[in-house]
């Protein structure tokens, strides 16, 4: 929907939203865009969004209400985006934010304590992601750095290293696939792990 | 998916839009979006006024500079300045020129070395640009290294503009031999 079939008092209110979502870094609660629960506003919102390929991404308490928002790509445009290479990360750091994603979300999960959002994750100690004798101490620690000033990762030095605020720009099943390859990853043995390699096998384009 | 959506995704996405997109792009809501040109090709952002500023961005999560950070992005304002109402796109300096404004050898080597991290973070986030212009092999920021205000400067807009180059006038007219 145009911006031109929207009131003028309005328009400022969609517009803000769009710059807000745009220019945040994480979740923006959601009493400071009260526009996204507009019934008439919000279509506008993601039309808007849309436009350019992104999408608003609703983050929800534990009873299943809507307490924040973040924008980020949508479904199909990360996948372009991805297949192009744009924003693909090198081995390395890939290898250092699975190990984080391992420590901070997959082990808490199976644990039964899943973060509810993985930004706000309990973090890990550089010295754990050490424990990892495959990647050198100083390579580790160079890419955790690498990956703080890009927001994949919150490196709060003594405090601990936790997935970044990038990660609240996921869409759910964005999320889900990383969930997938962190199963996969952990458990490539596991028939779950073979089904879901196979699933994936069968939808790629031929 | 079309062809607009994914131009502007890719430009969003890459900081730059490709030769040939701006057309495109022209089809997008101009009170949203505009296609700006910097020195590293026209960039795709959202309209000068909404960028957010001030109260605006009270509690809201954004990323903030450091001090070290801020402090030496004010230092390349000044050492690129050249009196203009907007700083961008400023003069070419140099990496010692940064050191200079920030106090030269006093401020000794491991100051020094905080300054050159912060210049090359600030190059990361495209607030500064360091390297020959049109140079495209990276660059990290050392001695004679040459220096300018980076395609993000180019995005800035707003009454708070005006405010900061009052202060980098008044910080640059200070440090004038009398």
């Amino acid at each position: 929907m145009s911006l031109d079939q929207v009131p003028q008092p309005e328009v400022a209110a969609v517009a803000h939203a769009v710059a807000v979502l745009e220019q945040a870094h994480g979740v923006v609660g959601a009493p400071a865009l009260p526009v996204l629960a507009h019934p008439d506003l919000r279509p506008v919102v993601d039309a808007q969004l849309g436009a350019v390929g992104r999408v608003v991404i609703e983050h929800r308490d534990a009873d299943g209400a809507v307490e924040g928002y973040s924008s980020g790509y949508a479904d199909d445009i990360a996948e372009q985006l991805a297949a192009e290479g744009l924003g693909v990360l090198p081995p390395l750091e890939r290898a250092v934010v699975a190990l984080v994603l391992l420590r901070c979300v997959a082990m808490p999960a199976a644990r039964g304590q899943a973060p509810r959002r993985w930004s706000a994750a309990p973090p890990v100690r550089l010295a754990r992601l050490q424990d990892n004798r495959a990647v050198g101490n100083t390579a580790i620690t160079e890419a955790v750095n690498r990956l703080h000033d890009q927001h994949v990762l919150v490196n709060g030095r003594a405090a601990g290293i936790r997935p970044g605020p990038a990660f609240d720009r996921l869409t759910v099943s964005q999320r889900r696939r990383i969930e997938e390859d962190l199963f996969i990853l952990a458990a490539p043995a596991d028939p779950v792990a073979a089904a879901l390699l196979r699933q994936r096998s069968q939808e790629e384009p031929q | 998916m079309s062809d607009t959506r994914l131009a502007a995704a890719r430009a969003l996405a890459t900081g730059i839009v490709h030769p040939g997109q701006e057309t495109l792009l022209a089809g997008l809501e101009p009170g949203l979006w505009q296609v700006t040109p910097t020195s590293a090709g026209p960039v795709l952002a959202l309209a000068g006024d909404l960028h957010l500023h001030a109260v605006e961005l009270a509690g809201l999560p954004v990323a903030r500079l450091s001090p070290t950070q801020a402090k030496t992005l004010l230092a390349v304002l000044i050492a690129t300045g050249t009196g203009a109402a907007h700083p961008y796109p400023g003069a070419v300096a140099t990496v010692d020129d940064v050191l200079t404004v920030l106090g030269g050898t006093a401020i000794g080597p491991q100051a020094a070395a905080h300054v050159k991290g912060a210049l090359n973070k600030l190059h990361t986030w495209r607030l500064a640009q360091l390297g020959p212009p049109g140079g495209e092999e990276a660059v990290t920021a050392d001695l004679g290294v040459p220096l300018r205000a980076g395609p993000a400067v180019a995005l800035w807009s707003g009454p708070w503009v005006g405010e900061l180059m009052a202060l980098v006038g008044d910080l640059a007219e200070h440090r004038r031999p009398r």
